[in-house]
């Protein structure tokens, strides 16, 4: 019902008086109520705890992998004699290369992305535009059910012959492509491909209703220009997909089909690998890198939209002033989703695509650096006259702004191709897109979670511990990745076992094994988050509707909401962000909030139905 | 309390321009001054970059520090009511897309130097000094007899070693890089040359080493289980010792034992 | 919460920690397969004797008698004979532990962890086989061959050159090798003997049933501690006997009078030569064809048959060859002109002549002479360039290289 239903303009019919009729003739039980919901506020949660658990996952393997690099072939704590205990107890060269494959695959794949389409799109996207429910509530669900089969393939595919996936989260072919090529080259790697599909198809889902929903059913009064950045990040991500997954999706098809029947898209004819018989067959290995690239490069804007539009809510929140340019920032994050899809060649500059093409990347991608510009110049604008208030989600707010700085501007020596030659596959690299990835939007994530936590439990998180968590967390983080820029400078090269074989890295042993130790205060901080998180649901103090003091429509609604989200159609006046409006005597004035003498541009109709 | 975070965030951006400045000191750094000629053009771009890159990163870093010490809450203050400013979106749009435009433009000729075949040294590149194949996990190197060119098949005379590869010193040189089984990079850290080996292709490298000394060669792409394992080396020679040295290698070669036995 | 919260998460931390870290076992080296199907009582004896003698990974004992160059040590006051470790075995045993440990295992049984997937299979140097040599028949191979195969690698295989650790570091992993192959080959002869004895449960179970028969009286216990006892008491002897056997092997190895030479120059490989080579290699006396196929391409009608299994009367399930130690094994394709014992005119003749020691590949005949056997060696490697000519210094087509230099620059 409320799937066929709305159109901004007519009030009477709007969803709540579904909600309510849905309400009183239904009464579900815990298992649909829990576990097969359609409730979008549900599903939001089921991912954002299925995904926090995931980065526990990914966070092991990467201390399997730090462990590696600090100590190579010592003995692994806990875990090694278990594993190879016949053999020196210490990681295999083979295990590590599933290690870091596996723990970039975990975080991008079932933390990142799900923790920012899956679980705040799917909680935030209806309370923030006013709707009841998201416009395919039953796909909805599917779509978290959908990551189940990828964790159960991600899981098993380290029980099969041979192990998991081990040619890099990349997967370029031939590695990946010829069964010989590697121990995980065999049945892992057809497991990792049907997998990532699986997760293609959880995402297109949600991709599909979060466009829908946006545009479909936003409260009344509540236009284009009047959404919140987080909706903006989320509409614009949801396109992305949309439009780059596709081509991931048929490129993993024609992987597969290479690898089981014998097509030979990707893996050109009359290689030897591991003493089989030739290759047979004229594919291009490059032809997997553009198609693969294609879809990767706006991934990692899909991984950084959302987080850029919810930090936004959150620094103009604690500033307790006006968001600074809301329309260049909507442009900006248009622009940089636009430029996304013509940047991924430079992925490519050593790989020995056409010189030319090379030149025309590096002006590309160049310019995707200028509106990631404007929008930090615009942060800095939002906090600039604030009344600043250092809440927990306020310091990793603007720990995602200092630390986006770090990630973005050692990007511009990736985007640079002479210097590209020497950092390309480099720690350089790994140090940026930490920085962008985990820097900025895991730090994001972080203040989210402790922003909507009240608006998802009814109850506050414990800020001392929050504060505790993000020191040691940001402690951590930048003692195990500033270094990594350093390595890079060195030419340390990423994904090798045992690097110091080389003499010309040895000397770095040492800051290895310091950032090691970083790392492992990082990943026991996590636990911190953990326990916050679990405690603060049961035992944390009460929250009101607005316990921020902010002006979102989702805070109109209960704390939790119920089923259906709002009591009464929220009818929107102004945008998100009028804090310290004149208007009012409060510092916020909420959107919903209606102020005679306003000029603001509704259509009268509305205004006087509503009063 | 609530300067802390202040301090917090301008201390953790100050650490960060300290390990940068200390890095050098501690050997963490470039494997050495550049030691080719192309290597020394991409190194004063890491610096004109970093120049750039590190004036904007300590001026945002100054004033988010500046922001988070002025407008720090206070009960009963108010935050100003401003929604922007038209004239600061221009400037802070058109100044870094100018800067970002020329750094674009401006290294638009070392990129064509290294990659365009039309840039290359001619001679060099009509007389390949050896054919590199890389496999799992190792650099076959083919060389040419000595006098004569390298062909794109193998030939009766032409001399093997693995992953020793010999060059004259001094001037550039080419090589043409192939793959037998899966992707692998050719990558000279000292001399900044990094260039993937495609299976399917076979890609023409040119590079050129000032001093006559042995210099490592890494695989900078993953190519399975034994990636660590793919050590190399280039030893840059004077062009005198590089041909007594091809001698030697024909000697080696075509060794067929007889003298030994002879000398009973 | 705050406070208590904190120290439970610390406490939960630490505990997990400590879960993990209790004293180790004492790592050994992987008993091979002889020593697992005895019974518990003579397993007992082989592994003291092997830890008595050799030690363990972690604490190495460098029995002096065998010819390795160990590096000094102390001697023990009780033992004077054999040494705690020479530093030499140490740094062989550290060098192994970070660039063989993965593929040839701690024992250098071939079966370290990445092992399983490789094609061929890393050696297993147990058995004291080894294939590269320069020596003839069963011969152990010279450190220097060892050395050879660490500096050139395998090609075609995922052995890989280790020229780049230098010469210092590739002499202490060849002696580790060899300390390795000594101590395997001791446990194999050591179990086996044992086995012939009567010692494996199997054997035991046998010798009980057929005992009974003649004497309801008799115990199962009774008939294991006397094969024991026999065991026991020439134990001081076997081990004597086994080690100068080892000894000697090695020795022989190393004597530079075993290495096999030509007695002729390498005939000019002109088309004649190679010509000779073709009809000999077809020929029903030498037979090469019979496996290397008539072209060359390893396909020759023998890969077609089921061959035996050694000690059995069975044969294998799939047809083809099968190496020393079990593997499937092809004739080399000698058109790809990959050499893994090396591509120099002298080390084709050696394998033509010797043939290759654990693979089915045989000793060329006696009555082939040298100059026949270059021939052979001429149009093998001629191979790669269709039989026309042959991998030579070329010499004579000089003037031709020339004319190729010129076109290639006028183009």
């Amino acid at each position: 019902m409320s799937t066929l239903n709305p159109t901004a303009g007519t009030l009477a019919g709007h969803g709540h008086g579904d909600g309510h009729s849905h309400g009183a003739h239904h009464n579900p039980g815990f298992i649909s109520k829990y576990i097969f919901s359609t409730d979008h506020k549900v599903i939001g949660i089921q991912f954002l705890i299925t995904t926090l658990l995931m980065l526990f996952v990914g966070g092991g393997l990467a201390l399997g992998v730090r462990w590696q690099l600090a100590f190579p072939w010592r003995e692994l704590p806990i875990f090694g004699r278990l594993l190879f205990g016949s053999q020196g107890a210490g990681i295999s060269p083979e295990f590590y290369t599933m290690m870091f494959t596996m723990h970039a695959t975990v975080m991008i794949f079932l933390v990142i992305i799900p923790i920012l389409a899956g679980a705040f799109g799917n909680f935030l996207i209806p309370l923030q535009i006013g709707a009841d429910d998201m416009a395919f509530p039953v796909l909805n669900m599917l779509s978290y059910w959908f990551m189940w089969p990828a964790i159960f393939l991600f899981g098993a595919s380290f029980f099969v012959e041979g192990g998991a996936a081990a040619g890099g989260w990349t997967s370029y072919p031939p590695l990946s492509g010829i069964q010989q090529a590697a121990p995980a080259s065999g049945m892992g790697q057809t497991l990792w491909l049907l997998a990532v599909t699986c997760v293609g198809v959880s995402s297109m889902m949600g991709s599909v209703n979060y466009m829908t929903t946006i545009i479909n059913m936003r409260a009344p009064g509540l236009t284009l220009f009047r959404l919140p950045m987080t909706i903006w990040g989320m509409f614009i991500t949801a396109i992305l997909q949309a439009f780059a997954l596709p081509v991931l999706t048929a490129a993993g098809f024609m992987l597969v089909f290479d690898r089981l029947l014998g097509t030979t898209f990707f893996v050109p004819g009359g290689l030897v690998v591991n003493n089989a018989a030739p290759t047979v067959g004229g594919g291009q290995a490059l032809l997997w890198q553009h198609l693969f690239w294609f879809y990767s490069h706006p991934a990692v804007y899909i991984m950084l939209l959302p987080a850029m539009g919810m930090v936004s809510d959150i620094l103009a929140c604690f500033s307790r002033k006006p968001l600074f340019g809301y329309r260049p920032m909507v442009y900006s994050m248009a622009a940089i989703a636009g430029l996304g899809f013509i940047v991924w060649g430079h992925h490519m500059f050593t790989s020995g695509m056409n010189p030319a093409l090379g030149m025309t990347f590096m002006v590309s991608t160049m310019m995707i650096a200028l509106p990631s510009a404007v929008k930090t110049f615009n942060w800095l604008g939002t906090m600039w006259g604030g009344n600043i208030q250092f809440t927990v989600p306020m310091i990793n707010a603007i720990a995602f702004v200092s630390m986006f700085v770090v990630g973005g501007l050692s990007g511009i020596w990736m985007a640079s191709v002479p210097t590209d030659i020497y950092f390309h596959d480099t720690y350089y690299i790994v140090a940026h897109f930490h920085y962008v990835l985990f820097g900025a939007t895991l730090f994001g994530v972080f203040g989210s979670i402790q922003f909507w936590f009240p608006k998802m439990f009814g109850r506050m998180m414990s800020e001392r511990l929050g504060k505790l968590h993000f020191i040691l967390t940001f402690i951590g983080f930048n003692g195990t990745f500033f270094p990594m820029h350093l390595l890079g400078i060195a030419g340390f090269p990423r994904r090798l076992a045992d690097p110091y074989q080389y003499p010309v890295f040895e000397h770095l042993r040492p800051l290895n094994q310091g950032m090691t130790y970083f790392a492992i205060l990082m990943g026991f901080a996590q636990f911190i988050l953990l326990f916050n998180f679990f405690y603060s649901m049961f035992k944390g103090k009460k929250a009101g509707r607005n316990p921020w003091n902010a002006n979102g429509l989702e805070w109109t609604a209960p704390s939790p909401p119920g089923h259906g989200n709002f009591e009464s159609v929220p009818v929107v006046y102004r945008g998100p962000y009028e804090y310290a409006s004149p208007l009012v005597e409060a510092d916020y004035l909420m959107q919903t909030t209606f102020v005679a003498h306003e000029d603001r541009h509704v259509d009268p109709d509305q205004i006087e139905h509503h009063a | 309390m609530n300067r802390f975070w202040c301090l917090f965030f301008v201390a953790s951006a100050v650490l960060a321009v300290v390990v940068f400045s200390i890095g050098p000191a501690c050997g963490w750094w470039f494997p050495g001054v550049a030691a080719s000629p192309l290597g020394q053009q991409i190194d004063d771009l890491f610096y004109l970059i970093l120049a750039i890159t590190g004036v904007t990163f300590i001026g945002v870093h100054a004033v988010l520090g500046y922001i988070l010490w002025k407008f720090t809450g206070k009960d009963g203050k108010r935050a100003d009511f401003q929604h922007g400013s038209h004239t600061l979106e221009v400037v802070w749009s058109i100044v870094p897309a100018g800067v970002l435009l020329f750094i674009a433009l401006y290294q638009m000729d070392v990129w064509a130097a290294f990659r365009m075949k039309s840039r290359f040294d001619q001679e060099a590149l009509a007389n390949p000094i050896a054919e590199v194949t890389a496999r799992q996990f190792e650099w076959r190197i083919r060389y040419p007899a000595p006098g004569k060119v390298l062909q794109d098949t193998p030939q009766p005379d032409d001399l093997y070693t693995v992953n020793d590869l010999h060059a004259p010193a001094g001037k550039p040189v080419v090589i043409k890089l192939r793959s037998e089984d899966v992707l692998h990079s050719f990558f000279l850290p000292h001399l900044r040359v990094k260039q993937d080996a495609v299976p399917g292709l076979v890609i023409p490298v040119w590079f050129e080493a000032n001093e006559p000394k042995a210099y490592d060669l890494v695989c900078a792409e993953l190519c399975g289980w034994g990636h660590y394992k793919m050590r190399g080396q280039l030893t840059a020679q004077p062009q005198a010792d590089f041909d007594a040295y091809m001698q030697k290698l024909k000697e080696t070669q075509f060794d067929d034992g007889f003298k030994e036995a002879a000398g009973e | 919460m705050r406070f208590s919260s904190l120290s439970i998460i610390c406490l939960g931390g630490m505990s997990l920690a400590l879960a993990g870290c209790g004293q180790p076992p004492e790592p050994l080296f992987a008993p091979s397969a002889k020593a697992t199907v005895l019974v518990p009582a003579a397993q007992s004896l082989v592994s003291e004797s092997l830890v008595e003698n050799f030690g363990t990974p972690n604490k190495l004992v460098a029995w002096q008698q065998f010819p390795i160059n160990y590096g000094s040590a102390e001697p023990t006051a009780s033992d004077a004979g054999r040494h705690d470790e020479g530093w030499r075995l140490r740094e062989g045993r550290n060098l192994y532990m970070v660039h063989c440990l993965h593929c040839h295992g701690v024992a250098g049984d071939g079966a370290g962890s990445t092992s399983r997937f490789l094609n061929p299979r890393p050696r297993d140097y147990r058995q004291g086989v080894f294939k590269f040599k320069s020596t003839a028949g069963g011969m152990k191979p010279s450190t220097a061959d060892l050395h050879r195969t660490l500096v050139e690698g395998i090609p075609g295989t995922y052995m890989p050159s280790f020229v780049l650790l230098g010469q210092e570091q590739i002499g202490l992993l060849a002696d580790y090798v060899k300390w390795l192959s000594i101590r395997g080959e001791f446990e194999e002869k050591l179990a086996g003997g044992m086995g012939k004895a009567g010692a494996t449960s199997e054997e035991l179970r046998k010798s009980y049933k057929d005992k009974r028969e003649s004497d309801k009286s008799i115990t199962y216990e009774a008939v294991e501690n006397e094969i024991l006892d026999d065991i026991r008491k020439e134990l001081p002897e076997t081990l004597t006997e086994r080690a100068q056997d080892l000894t000697d092997d090695w020795l022989a190895g190393e004597n530079p009078e075993n290495a096999t030479f030509p007695k002729a120059k390498r005939v000019l490989p002109d088309a004649a030569s190679i010509a000779r080579g073709r009809e000999l290699f077809l020929s029903k006396d030498v037979k090469c064809s019979d496996c290397h196929g008539p072209t060359g391409r390893g396909d020759g009608p023998m890969t077609e048959q089921f061959i035996k299994i050694t000690d059995s009367d069975r044969s294998y399930d799939t047809p083809g060859f099968r190496d020393f130690w079990g593997q499937p094994i092809v004739p080399r394709n000698l058109t790809r002109g990959v050499y893994r014992f090396g591509r120099r005119p002298i080390d084709l003749y050696r394998k033509v002549k010797n043939g290759i020691h654990g693979t089915p590949m045989p000793a060329i005949s006696n009555r082939v002479t040298e100059e026949q056997i270059w021939d052979v060696v001429n149009f093998v490697m001629s191979l790669p360039f269709g039989g026309k000519e042959s991998a030579s210094p070329g010499e004579a087509d000089r003037d031709d290289g020339e004319a190729k230099v010129a076109e290639a620059a006028g183009s």
